[in-house]
């Protein structure tokens, strides 16, 4: 799930998502503006056929917050300095 | 009677007449024919002096105009309304001429020609002179010209008329009146001719040129004046029921901006409504990812990033409900506040959309004031498109009714005089039995007078058998003559002389001129008037008739154009 393997693609792997969802928070941005960011750009990309799932958006998150990496404030994510 | 013709020429040949017959003879050299100076003997220059001194024109080629004649007076001594008159009149004072008589103010009095003609025509055919003027009226020196025909006039050709110009109407009216018939029937009847030549020149104008773009043809201006009076009611009926809005304007730029409004409204609601879509699709297909899915990437991240600062599942757990909850409420919202909005613009349309036809109603029902102005000017165009119209279809319908208007009068025209021929019969029974009178005391009969209504008015005709010869045309002039002698005397009017120009019996057989002569003087003697002839020597001797002698009748005065003073004025000029 985490990384790319023989049965998932590499930009599907949640660490792959959640580099995308870290490159758009520059800006502190809310779940559905990062999700209609990537799930737009998904969809202009057109690589694949399966466009990014919302559940596997929300697992990215997940994992992006137990590492650490972002933090919710009031409705908005923002990325975590280190 | 005219008892005797005078000049101050000294060398004129002065003419003392007698009652009954008077021949003056001319005696032509061998040899004289056409060569001849207009006055050779003066034979006809005797009838130029009589209608000289009855109030004729003097033109520039009247023979008293002649230098040689121009200061020299001529005068008449005759009896007039039973007085006895002299009238004196030169070429150098041709617009007065001198009176003496009892009957006239003073021994001697100078009067225009007009009055001249005036008084002879009261006293001599009792004509009014302020007669109306409508139409034609016998005058003066139309009926005295029948009395002393005129070659120059061209008077020997046909009995009826006195000059080859004369019109129809005018010798109508004249022997109408001569014979004692209603001569204002023969008035009328040249003034339907004369509004039919004035109507046949207009026509002609009309129908091409001129008038023909102004007036038309009555058919194709009906058309145009219907549809021009239909445009003009209709023009009219809009300005009856125009309301003036001033505020007119303003309201239609209203209307505009709502219309515009609306649409901005519109557009709007078209964006929201897509995206309320979208937000439903998002809420209802987006499913979270269920606990079980974050429990195993849990585990899993603990084994493929070992090392990373893990935080506690409860705590990745909360923040994922959150994120889910955030992301929820985010969307719910947005689609309440695109719900509320498309509300809030529907309720704006709504009151935009009655304001709107609230105003459509009031801008269909009434109007700016620059277009009731634009109105006014219309029905003022209109009006006056029509009434042109209307004046060119009066006159063009006139135009074409009037011949009809014409052919109706003529017929009526025809209708009176058919009745007052039958009531009159008695006096054109007496006309046509005193032609036959003459007629039977001549050489060869000259025919018989005819007066027939026509359409074209009275005419009057000689029906004969025979030969249509110069000489019997002349016979017949003679006829009608004694004729209006007959019923002059009968009803006591005219001049009481007739005078007879030789040219009369020009080319006439000798026997008849004698005969003629004859019954002249017989008609003359009978009816007490005077017949003064002027004759040709060898006309006048060729023959003989019983119980006449044409010597007893003969002037003393003899003229002759042998010698350069042997004329009547005794010098060649």
């Amino acid at each position: 799930m985490i990384l790319p393997s023989k049965h998932l693609s590499q930009d599907r792997a949640l660490l792959t998502v959640g580099v995308g969802i870290l490159q758009h928070l520059g800006q502190p941005k809310t779940v559905s503006a990062v999700w209609e960011e990537l799930h737009r750009r998904g969809e202009e990309a057109q690589h694949s056929a399966t466009p990014l799932k919302f559940d596997q958006f929300i697992l990215a998150l997940d994992l992006l917050f137990l590492m650490g990496a972002v933090q919710l404030d009031e409705g908005l994510l923002r990325r975590k300095k280190p | 009677m005219i008892q005797r013709i005078y000049s101050t020429l000294p060398t004129f040949k002065c003419l003392d007449f007698r009652p009954g017959l008077n021949i003056l003879i001319a005696q032509k050299e061998q040899g004289a024919t056409s060569k001849q100076t207009r006055n050779r003997a003066g034979k006809t220059s005797l009838i130029e002096i009589v209608h000289f001194l009855t109030g004729a024109d003097a033109g520039k080629d009247s023979p008293f105009r002649t230098e040689a004649l121009v200061n020299e007076s001529f005068g008449m001594e005759f009896d007039l309304g039973g007085e006895r008159v002299s009238v004196e009149r030169s070429g150098s004072a041709k617009s007065k001429l001198q009176v003496s008589g009892s009957g006239f103010a003073g021994d001697i009095c100078r009067i225009t020609i007009k009055e001249w003609v005036e008084a002879l025509g009261e006293s001599v055919f009792g004509l009014n002179a302020g007669q109306d003027a409508a139409g034609r009226a016998p005058t003066f020196r139309s009926l005295f010209a029948y009395f002393v025909r005129r070659q120059i006039s061209g008077a020997f050709t046909t009995p009826e008329k006195q000059a080859t110009m004369q019109q129809v109407g005018d010798y109508q009216v004249a022997l109408m009146f001569l014979l004692g018939l209603d001569w204002k029937i023969a008035s009328d009847w040249q003034q339907v001719r004369d509004r039919e030549k004035t109507l046949a020149e207009l026509k002609k104008a009309a129908g091409a040129g001129a008038f023909g773009s102004v007036i038309g043809k009555a058919s194709d201006l009906r058309t145009q004046l219907t549809v021009a009076e239909a445009r003009l009611g209709k023009l009219k009926s809009q300005m009856g029921s125009f309301r003036v809005l001033p505020q007119y304007r303003e309201l239609e730029t209203e209307a505009d901006e709502i219309t515009r409004d609306l649409n901005k409204l519109a557009n709007d609601n078209t964006i929201d409504i897509a995206m309320i879509r979208d937000l439903e699709i998002a809420l209802h297909v987006e499913a979270p990812p269920s606990l079980a899915d974050l429990e195993s990437t849990y585990a899993e991240a603990g084994i493929v990033l070992p090392g990373t600062a893990v935080r506690r599942y409860d705590e990745v757990r909360s923040f994922h409900e959150s994120v889910i909850r955030n992301r929820r409420d985010y969307l719910s919202g947005e689609l309440s506040s695109a719900k509320q909005r498309l509300e809030s613009r529907e309720q704006q349309k709504a009151k935009l959309d009655q304001r709107r036809s609230e105003i459509m109603v009031i801008l269909r029902s009434h109007g700016a004031l620059e277009q009731f102005s634009w109105l006014q000017g219309e029905v003022g165009r209109a009006e006056a498109d029509a009434e042109s119209l209307r004046q060119r279809f009066e006159a063009a319908e006139q135009l074409e009714g009037a011949q009809n208007e014409l052919e109706i009068e003529r017929n009526r025209l025809t209708l009176r005089l058919r009745r007052d021929f039958s009531e009159e019969g008695q006096r054109l029974a007496d006309a046509i039995l005193a032609f036959e009178e003459t007629s039977g005391r001549l050489y060869e009969s000259a025919g018989s007078m005819q007066v027939d209504t026509t359409p074209n008015g009275p005419v009057f005709g000689i029906q004969m058998q025979g030969s249509r010869s110069k000489g019997i045309k002349n016979m017949q002039i003679f006829c009608f003559d004694m004729m209006l002698m007959r019923l002059c005397a009968k009803r006591a009017i005219g001049p009481g002389f007739l005078i007879h120009d030789s040219h009369l019996f020009d080319g006439v057989d000798g026997r008849q001129i004698i005969s003629a002569l004859k019954a002249g003087a017989e008609t003359a003697e009978e009816l007490g008037f005077q017949y003064i002839v002027t004759l040709n020597e060898d006309d006048a001797f060729k023959e003989t008739v019983e119980g006449f002698d044409v010597r007893e009748h003969v002037l003393p005065v003899t003229l002759t154009d042998a010698t350069e003073d042997g004329g009547l004025f005794g010098i060649r000029f």
